[in-house]
């Protein structure tokens, strides 16, 4: 490394590569006579060459008259192994000007006949010249290379900032357009359901009536049958069934579109489950269906219409039993959950639901599972995949109603493997 | 069933009952299944200002009384009756295809008190009803048929 403080001063350490003391002289004569401020030592061993490189860190080297054993190409070679660039100058008389274009060639710096020592002094201070602009220059390099590196740095770490800005914007964006289609999909269905409710309430007024008249004119008939009139009686039967059926639908069709008739008071969900799998005992025998029950023992109080809410279960389990047809295992679940951990309730649109605590009841079949394209329309008026006459496709549009009533979600979704779970979920701080 | 016991002492009657509906042709099979069931005298009116002027001269037992009719309807019959401090005496069974929005309590209160029965029904369910309501025994709230 060049000593930059002493070039500007031009007080140079030379070390000087001569095994004879008047060689050496006549360098020192010629520095001298110049007034070439400087201090300097004289080595002719290689190893005392090493140590000079060390300890008198040398701005110039003089490689003038060396034994055969130390050559200037040695000194030369032991520089560059120790990657130094100190400037290297060959001092040489003429016999050996081809030894110095070797030098020269290997790296040198530059080179004086010793015919011609008056040039010593300038090719000194050119050659330190040279090397400082050079290690100017390098410096200049590193400088650049550490700015560019800085500004590399720099832009990479914005990049990378804004990158993650732009990412958790594009999030806030997805998620916020996640939300409006949810509640525009909501805003639909809920314009569907009520003008579908108007219409139901219109209808089941208009057609009452005539039921009415076919309710009384059959039970006349009966009564004014002659004896053994089997036939007659069995399409009276016919017409009753059929009068019950389009009964039951009108009733599903008002009790959709009576969003107020509800009547609550404060109760626990436990009992109305118990109820409601009560009645259905005999069928759920029938059908080798077993139910495991794990209700949770300290479950909390609600507002609560208790016979729809009844309703509401006696729905879902009997779906869940219609799917069992050859047996399997209904499992009814209560407690209190965050919105979270409950299955299908991340699916929530706001996701900010999740830490929310809610009660839930959860029902699972080992049933066939719902087919997936079905699982968004099992909500819609009418929707049935059961045979025509034997559901009315009203039964989960008016229980997901009540469930809105009471401020409750209901969800369903397939499990992996086999069967579906209903869970109904009742967030905790709606129900103040 | 037989014609309703009169108390002891007093001849037997049949109850009269006035029913008032603007379905002309439920109000014709109403009447002979009535009649058929509980051996009732019926009366058929077809509107809230018929069924109204026939109180005084048919002097019922009970009147069936339809909610939604052109012209008055039965609330509004109801109401005329009611301020008459003989007239308003006969107890009133609503008849009604749909029920109003509420709670079964609200209703109770909408129809002023009166008991409601909904469409369709059997015969069966109806005489239980007045025979309730003529005991004293009312038809509790909610009891929709």
């Amino acid at each position: 490394m060049i000593r930059t403080a002493a070039l500007k001063n031009q007080v140079s350490r030379i070390l000087v590569l001569e095994n004879l003391a008047a060689e050496a002289r006549f360098i020192e004569t010629e520095l001298k006579r110049v007034n070439f401020g400087y201090e300097s030592r004289r080595v002719w061993t290689m190893a005392d060459f090493q140590a000079a490189l060390v300890d008198f860190a040398p701005d110039v080297i003089l490689a003038a008259g060396l034994p055969p054993e130390f050559t200037a190409m040695d000194a030369l070679h032991a520089l560059r192994d120790r990657h130094l660039i100190t400037p290297f100058i060959l001092v040489t008389g003429t016999a050996m000007e081809r030894i110095a274009l070797d030098c020269m060639r290997e790296g040198a710096d530059d080179y004086v006949l010793k015919s011609n020592l008056a040039r010593l002094p300038d090719a000194i201070r050119n050659a330190i010249a040279k090397r400082l602009a050079e290690t100017e220059t390098q410096l200049a390099e590193q400088v650049l290379r550490r700015s560019e590196q800085n500004y590399r740095v720099i832009i990479e770490d914005t990049l990378e900032k804004r990158e993650a800005e732009l990412l958790r914007a594009l999030e806030a964006l997805q998620e916020s357009h996640k939300a409006l289609q949810a509640a525009q999909h909501q805003l639909i269905q809920v314009a569907k359901m009520e003008s579908i409710g108007r219409l139901a309430a219109g209808v089941a007024h208009e057609v009452k009536n005539p039921l009415t008249v076919i309710v009384m004119g059959v039970e006349y008939l009966r009564k004014h049958l002659p004896e053994g009139a089997h036939e007659a009686v069995q399409v009276l039967d016919d017409m009753d069934a059929a009068v019950k059926r389009a009964t039951r639908v009108i009733h599903s069709m008002l009790d959709f579109s009576a969003p107020s008739l509800i009547h609550r008071e404060q109760a626990q969900l436990n009992p109305i489950v118990d109820s409601a799998l009560g009645l259905l005992d005999r069928d759920l025998a029938k059908r080798s269906i077993t139910v495991e029950k794990r209700l949770a023992g300290n479950l909390p109080r609600m507002p609560l219409d208790t016979s729809r809410m009844e309703q509401v279960f006696l729905n879902v389990f009997q779906n869940a039993m219609e799917v069992m047809e050859h047996g399997g295992t209904l499992t009814v679940t209560t407690g209190v959950k965050r919105l979270g951990e409950v299955a299908g309730g991340e699916k929530d649109p706001g996701s900010s639901l999740g830490s929310q605590s809610v009660i839930a009841v959860e029902i699972e079949d080992t049933g066939p599972g719902i087919p997936e394209e079905f699982l968004t329309k099992i909500f819609d008026p009418f929707f049935t995949t059961k045979p025509t006459g034997q559901g009315t496709g009203l039964g989960l549009t008016v229980i997901k109603k009540i469930v809105d009533m009471h401020g409750g979600l209901i969800r369903v979704r397939n499990r992996e493997g086999r069967g579906a779970t209903v869970s109904l979920l009742f967030p905790m701080e709606r129900l103040a | 069933m037989m014609p309703h016991d009169a108390a002891p002492g007093t001849p037997a009657r049949p109850r009269r009952i006035l029913l008032v509906d603007d379905e002309v042709v439920l109000t014709r099979l109403f009447r002979l299944n009535l009649q058929d069931e509980a051996g009732y005298e019926v009366r058929i009116e077809n509107s809230g200002a018929a069924g109204l002027a026939a109180v005084p001269e048919f002097n019922p037992d009970l009147i069936l009384l339809d909610v939604v009719m052109p012209g008055m309807t039965g609330r509004e019959m109801a109401a005329v009756l009611g301020a008459d401090p003989e007239l308003g005496k006969t107890p009133i069974i609503f008849v009604t295809a749909v029920p109003p929005e509420g709670t079964p309590d609200s209703w109770h209160a909408e129809l002023d008190g009166h008991p409601r029965l909904i469409k369709p029904f059997s015969t069966a369910k109806v005489v239980a009803a007045i025979e309730a309501t003529l005991a004293g025994s009312g038809i509790p709230p909610g009891d929709v048929v």
